[in-house]
């Protein structure tokens, strides 16, 4: 049932009308937006006053003049619970009820008499983000208060002149002397606080403290307009190892799928987006919508939020999450940090791996360029003996034979070899400079990492038999194992440049690159019946060499115009080139007769299948700007409300192709060579000429219609207009509608200018009208109950429209796109209530429903056999969500240190699929069944201990999934289940000296077996497992 | 040379494009639908895309796609046409479609590859695909074409219609053929993809096709005179539940390469599928690859494989020359099926097979299988005849002369076949002023 649909626009247009309406009002004061979506304030942060009489609030009040007054002493501790004059979390981001409790409970003392003002707001000074609970207090008086969450107080004085003292924790504190406050009048005394170096855990990134710690996310969240959930940068250093990937497992509902994607409420790829500072990144594999997290050097980061509800300024493609990511404020002072890691996983490092021949640049993740085929190959037809030009024959014999022989390795031999443990290292340098009055801070990082992982696989593929199309187990089509030896390359760097002009200006430039290859070494052995014949034992290998890069570069501002009343101005203008360079690829099957001998010199090859030279290129160009614009008023209560609008735009380009140089024993009349050795070399290869003494030629061959290669098109503009509107202090709306006008094509070609099969083009227009309402309801100050409803997309990718066709082992499923597919619109509802026992707490329920219109699932089927994609008709998803974050303090005060956290999400899900089309032989065989990808559970738990005095930190965390479909079965076959994979990590780090930080982190501890299965016995589909990951890290700063 | 676009899809008319003579393309003719006038065909055209209405060529063209005739359109192929085809071609009958190909011995239809005679060889192009209406024994009925996009319907055969027609193809050769479409995915020379009785073959050649020569996914067509050489995997492969017949087979396998001569399988995921595969071929001469004693090549060559619950009928057969066994029978279901009396092999002759180790092993049977598949075939009651010398005329690849001597064994000791004319030899031919495979076939190796 849809919540709200395109066709009923009322409520956009009463959202226009009171936007209209209250933007005559008066507006409140310049406001610091913390980011696209966290600009948002609940509706309860002004004073506990009545509107009526609520102090007057800034309006460019001048500087009060410099005027005599007594030094004083800092005021003493007050009783906020960090007595013992240690770090406190509490007391850093005091939250809520604690502003309360300084507010309301111990409220000001109002002077008698006549009275005059000092307001005024605090500040970071890197970052310019407000700071909260920051003490004011008024030398020589009882006079004290704290700043709200948006880092503004207000004290009431008597007339006079008056020293006041502002102090923070982890901050400098500062003086203001000589504070003349006048009858009725108001002093504006804003500042910006500086933090101290060193005074935290995290010693590189001091400068965040606020904005970067767990307790300063919990408060960010709390305020937020979304349902959100976010790891800071202390949660992601306290992971160990700078691993991304395994700090957001913690997030609410999350899921680590294949250790580098996050996965949000059990959804899967398709229904995630990720903005990197609200810029769009392209993943760098061509087949997934999502980004892996582990492309980030560990340096680059300060947050990621994970954005579960839509709200208009917002991308609207996706449904779970939108994954968040925030580059890390530059350093305050010069700062330097040298990180190194070594690590080991217990079934590849010392171990005897797989290995192919090597080329230069191979540990400098460059070895595609040594792959890559020389100019020599560019020619006008496919290389192979039928090509024609003109109706002549396009080659000689010759020629062929220097092609075969020019090819950039002729080696398909797989030998073995040790694997070298895992290593890694970064370097981060920053600092913040003055010119001219402004502030300008740069973070430079650059990252290496070089590891090898060796798995062993399993591989099955049944057909159905019999009347009740049981899965024949008995016989199946393939049934292979195997190893596989992958050699992971990975730099990364990343520059950073923030400049702050002045208050309310400032600029931020980002580059970054990342480049990993994956040198991969495979041997598959076993029955493929119906490639390489019923009675013979078969081996597969397979040599790969994958590269994929992400250029990416973003420049953005954020104005605030105080003539304007806080107008706020926020743009961005990004472009990405992606690149996947999979050169060189290299298969061979051979088959050995039961009835021979074992010695690897009585394999064969199987020239169908052998001889495979694969050369895959792809290229993206992705472009995306924003312009924001924040209107913030008062309403009719004079509650902070704010309009906000603005527009998007992005624009992708994607050319992609495969040669495929394939060697045939053409007209050959004698024996081939036997054994599994590098059978292919110059003495072998001719050009085919009948008579000849070398039997094998090459042969290039394309594939019909264009399916050897694709190009993408696609742009999004976008539109929207929101409304922050507090109905009164406990009631919030926040609404508005997203106009998304997207188009998609997608068009086979053919390198060759073969011709290309039209029907194939894919091309999707869609114009979406996309409203959202998020009503907050303040329970209490410490207490959330949001209602969302919103509408978003998802769409499909370029790879899933395309009708490229790919392999991944001799006898495996054919992967091909799917030109018809659709977009899928999805509404979304949520009920979320959520407390904050303190600032470091929280418990969180939420119940949500969604329902997908047209989903796209992933599909196989095994007559033909084949992996494509199909729309089902729909799917509801109906969930529950629990989380809780505990100190163990309240049991006792040695465990103060202890903290518990558990997250649950429950889902269920139930998909509705069309009537079978005649002769559409993928048609899904079960009706009655969760939506593709959709667990039906996530669970996830940490205990943590964090001693701040000794700078020890160790923390368990355990996750685990339900039985999920990995894929819809077709033409009566049943689906594929992937089952739990339960995970533990441990980390542990200690601060040895001021400087210096070792962490020990162990991964994978379970070593739990990775498992598809299939049918009502769950037989095998895919089975592997990763082995546990030991690592030791050394972290060095200044 | 002018080129028109392809896969005019929504194009009814002949896709005759373009013209390599006369320059008079007949722009206005592509356009018309209904039917072609013979009038308006251009010899030598490069012809690609689809054929959504009747169509008849009666001169030679070239293919330069894959040409799929469908909507039930008929593609009439005047005899004496040499059709060319490059790489990445194909012709695809489309379910409800019919090609009518009938040549005579002296103008036999030629479909053959666009290169030279001299330098041709298996799979320069894709091959002759006809996909019928006709029932097979998959679970779903209906099964997508291989090599050809399996997203496509226009690609999918079987129905329930087991008097459907294909079409008809008398005289008629398909040469190296076998391109691969797609990577590890490749045609045959012919694929009969579920061809009802209405399906007339007569005087057909496969010759070096790739993958196999002939193919029959089930459906029930029955041919004769027909004649499979060089293919390079196997030669006569039935599946699916095909029980169509076939009198007067010739095969003859290269030496370098070949399979099996006939791999019949009921169903590889249902052995007991019905309908039960169970072709009926009735004088047959099959020369493997083993002919050359003195440099044997190891080849994968046998001659019959009977596998997943397949029947089978062969009666008045020579095996001859494969390197490997002679007869496989796998798998459980199979012995069933034989047991039940599914499985006739009678007055056939076996001479010289399991050359690979001289001799010794001329039947084959699952492993850890104890069915007696030697007491089986050498049964009396079957009148089999092993070991002995069919004494052919020559056997040499290239230039075979299939001819028994006046004094072979094979003449005299055949046996009529209920459905079949009957014979009272064995194999293929009977003597030389009888001799089919002369005259419109091709054994030039490339």
């Amino acid at each position: 049932m849809p919540l709200l649909d395109r066709k009923s626009p009322s409520l956009l247009a009463a959202l226009a009308t009171i936007g209209i309406g209250v933007s005559e009002t008066q507006a409140a004061g310049p406001r610091d937006y913390d980011g696209p979506q966290s600009w948002g304030v609940d509706g309860d942060t002004t004073p506990d006053a009545p509107p009526t009489d609520a102090p007057p609030t800034a309006e460019a009040a001048p500087e009060a003049p410099p005027a005599v007054a007594p030094p004083a002493e800092p005021p003493p501790e007050d009783d906020a619970g960090c007595a013992d004059g240690d770090f406190c979390v509490e007391d850093l981001t005091t939250d809520k009820e604690a502003l309360k409790k300084e507010m309301a409970a111990k409220p000001v003392p109002k002077p008698a008499g006549p009275i005059g003002n000092v307001i005024g707001r605090m500040r970071d000074a890197t970052s310019g983000s407000p700071l909260i609970g920051v003490n004011v207090t008024v030398v020589g008086t009882n006079f004290k208060t704290k700043t709200d969450i948006d880092g503004n107080f207000a004290l009431p004085l008597p007339p006079g002149t008056y020293q006041v003292r502002i102090w923070y924790d982890a901050y400098e504190g500062m003086t203001i002397s000589g504070v003349v406050v006048g009858k009725d009048e108001t002093v504006n005394v804003n500042r910006e606080l500086k933090p101290i170096a060193g005074m935290t855990q995290t010693v590189a990134v001091t400068a965040e403290i606020n904005k970067e710690s767990a307790a300063g996310k919990l408060v960010e969240r709390k305020k937020s307009v979304a349902a959100r959930d976010m790891m800071s940068r202390d949660d992601i250093r306290k992971s160990g190892g700078g691993a991304t990937s395994a700090v957001a497992r913690r997030i609410v509902g999350s899921t680590i799928v294949g250790d580098r994607f996050l996965f949000v409420r059990g959804l899967g790829h398709r229904y995630g987006n990720t903005l990197f500072d609200g810029a769009r990144l392209p993943s760098p594999d061509p087949n997934l919508r999502t980004v892996p997290l582990d492309i980030f050097p560990s340096g680059a980061l300060s947050a990621i939020n994970v954005q579960k509800t839509a709200t208009p300024d917002v991308p609207a493609d996706f449904a779970g999450a939108s994954v968040q990511l925030e580059s890390r404020e530059a350093p305050d002072k010069w700062s330097l940090q040298i990180d190194a890691k070594f690590g080991i996983n217990t079934q590849s490092s010392f171990r005897s791996g797989l290995t192919g021949d090597h080329f230069r640049g191979d540990n400098f993740a460059t070895g595609n360029l040594q792959r890559n085929l020389s100019p020599l190959f560019n020619t006008a037809a496919p290389i192979r003996t039928g090509s024609t030009i003109d109706g002549k024959q396009a080659f000689t014999p010759e020629q062929l034979e220097k092609f075969g022989e020019s090819l950039p390795s002729l080696k398909t031999a797989v030998g073995r070899r040790m694997a070298l443990p895992n290593m890694g290292g970064g370097i981060q340098v920053g600092n913040t400079f003055k010119p001219w009055g402004t502030r300008l801070g740069f973070l430079a990082a650059v990252n290496y990492g070089n590891s090898t992982q060796t798995i062993n696989e399993t591989y099955k593929i049944y057909n159905t038999a019999g009347a009740d199309f049981a899965l024949n187990t008995r016989n199946p089509d393939v049934d292979i194992n195997g190893t596989k030896t992958t050699q992971n390359v990975q730099v990364s760097s990343l520059g950073l440049l923030k400049w702050r002009l002045n208050e309310h200006n400032r600029l931020s430039l980002v580059g970054m690159y990342t480049r990993d290859a994956d040198n991969e070494s495979r041997v598959l052995e076993g029955r493929l019946r119906t490639t390489c014949g019923e009675q013979a034992y078969c081996r597969n290998t397979r040599l790969r060499y994958i590269m994929r890069s992400v250029a990416f570069t973003r420049l953005g501002g954020k104005h605030e115009i105080p003539a304007a009343k806080g107008f706020t101005v926020e743009w961005f203008g990004s472009y990405a080139q992606a690149r996947q360079d999979d050169p060189l690829l290299r298969e061979m099957l051979f088959y050995r007769r039961d009835d021979a001998g074992p010695e690897d010199q009585n394999y064969n090859v199987d020239t169908n299948e052998s001889g495979k030279f694969q050369f895959f290129r792809l290229l993206d160009h992705v472009g995306s700007g924003a312009l924001d614009f924040t209107m913030p008023f008062k309403q009719w209560g004079q509650l902070d409300s704010r309009f906000k609008f603005g527009a998007w735009a992005e624009a992708k380009r994607r050319t992609f192709g495969v040669r495929t140089l394939d060697f045939e024993p053409r007209g050959w009349m004698g024996a081939l060579p036997s054994g599994t050795g590098n059978i292919l070399n110059p003495s072998t290869i001719g050009g085919g000429m009948p008579g000849g003494t070398e039997p094998f030629v090459i042969k290039e061959v394309t594939r019909p219609g264009g399916q050897d290669g694709y190009a993408g098109k696609q742009e999004i503009y976008a539109g929207y207009a929101m409304l922050d509107l507090p109905l009164v202090r406990w009631l919030r709306l926040v609404g508005g509608a997203r106009l998304e006008a997207n188009r998609i094509r997608v068009e086979p070609f053919d390198i060759f200018g073969q011709p290309v099969d039209p029907t194939a083009n894919a091309q999707l227009k869609n114009l979406n009208v996309l409203p959202s309402a998020n009503l907050i309801f303040a329970a209490r100050k410490d207490m959330n109950v949001r209602l969302v409803g919103a509408q978003t997309v998802a769409r499909p990718e370029f790879r899933e429209l395309a009708p490229f066709v790919f392999t991944d082992f001799a006898g495996g499923f054919t992967v091909q796109g799917y030109s018809k597919l659709t977009q899928t619109k999805i509404w979304n509802a949520d009920l979320r209530w959520e407390w904050f026992p303190s600032a470091s707490e929280v418990v969180a329920v939420s119940v949500f429903y969604k329902h997908f219109e047209s989903p796209i699932e992933r599909m196989i089927a095994t007559s033909p056999r084949l992996q494509t994609y199909r729309n089902a008709r729909f799917a509801n998803n109906l969930g529950v969500e629990v989380e809780g974050r505990k100190n163990l303090e309240f049991i006792s005060k040695s465990l103060r240190d202890v903290s518990l956290g558990l997250n649950f999400a429950y889902i269920f899900s139930r998909v509705q699929i069309s009537p079978p089309k005649e002769g559409d032989l993928l048609a899904p065989t079960s009706s009655q069944r969760y939506l593709e990808g959709q667990s039906p559970y996530v669970l996830n738990a940490f205990v943590g201990y964090d001693n701040e005095r000794s700078g020890t930190n160790v923390r368990a965390l355990f996750n685990t999934f339900g039985k999920r479909i990995a894929f819809v079965g077709g033409n009566r076959l049943p689906d594929v289940y992937e089952l739990p994979v339960h995970t533990l990590d441990v980390t542990l780090s200690q601060r040895v000296h001021k400087n210096l930080s070792l962490s020990f982190n162990a991964f994978n501890l379970l070593n739990w077996r990775q498992r598809l299965v299939q049918g009502d016995n769950q037989d095998i589909f895919y089975s592997t497992r990763r082995g546990v990951f030991f690592v030791l890290g050394l972290s060095y700063s200044i | 040379m002018k080129r028109l676009s392809m896969f005019t899809g929504m194009m009814s008319a002949t896709l005759l494009l373009g013209a390599c003579e006369g320059g008079a393309a007949d722009e206005g003719g592509s356009e018309e639908s209904g039917d072609t006038a013979a009038g308006e065909e251009v010899c030598d055209s490069e012809i690609s895309g689809n054929i959504e209405s009747d169509t008849v060529w009666a001169c030679d063209h070239t293919l330069t796609s894959i040409v799929t005739v469908k909507n039930g359109a008929k593609l009439t192929v005047a005899p004496g046409v040499t059709i060319k085809a490059g790489n990445g071609t194909a012709l695809v009958i489309g379910k409800g479609s019919q090609l009518l190909a009938e040549g005579t011995a002296d103008q036999p239809i030629v479909f053959t590859s666009a290169l030279p005679e001299g330098s041709r060889a298996r799979g320069d192009w894709g091959g002759l695909v006809l996909l019928g209406e006709a029932p097979n024994n998959l679970q779903t009925g209906t099964g997508a074409a291989e090599g050809l996009d399996a997203n496509d319907p226009t690609y999918q055969y079987g129905g329930s219609d087991a008097t459907s027609s294909c079409g008809s193809l008398k005289y008629v050769r398909v040469e190296f053929a076998g391109f691969e479409l797609t990577k590890d995915n490749e045609l045959n020379g012919i694929t009969f993809y579920s061809c009802g009785s209405g399906t007339r073959v007569d005087y057909v050649q496969s010759h070096m096709g790739a993958d196999d020569g002939i193919e029959a996914f089930g459906g029930n067509w029955s041919g004769k005179h027909i004649v499979i050489t060089g293919a390079l995997d196997d030669s006569f492969d039935a599946d699916q539940g095909y029980t169509g017949s076939l009198q007067y087979v010739f095969i003859h396998q290269d030496p370098a390469t070949g399979n099996y001569g006939f791999e019949w399988s009921n169903q590889k995921d249902n052995l007991d599928a019905s309908p039960r595969t169970r072709p009926v071929v009735s004088n047959l001469t099959f020369i493997g690859t083993a002919t050359n004693p003195g440099s044997l090549v190891m080849t994968k060559s046998s001659a019959i494989k009977l596998k997943e619950g397949t029947g089978a009928e062969i009666h008045n057969a020579i095996f001859a020359y494969s390197y490997n066994a002679a007869i496989e029978l796998t798998e459980e279901a199979t012995e069933i099926v034989a047991d039940a009396g599914d499985i006739s092999l009678t007055d056939t002759i076996l001479f010289k097979n399991s050359l690979a180790d001289a001799g010794a092993s001329p039947y084959k049977i699952s492993d850890g299988s104890t069915w007696d598949l030697k007491a089986f075939f050498e049964d009396a009651g079957n009148r089999n005849h092993i070991d002995v010398d069919p004494k052919l005329g020559s056997i040499t690849w290239g230039a075979a002369d299939i001819v028994p001597a006046a004094d072979s064994p094979a003449l005299g000791n055949g046996r009529a076949v209920a459905g079949a004319e009957p014979t009272d030899f064995i194999g293929a031919v009977k003597d030389a002023s009888s001799d089919w495979t002369k005259g419109w076939t091709n054994y030039a190796p490339n």
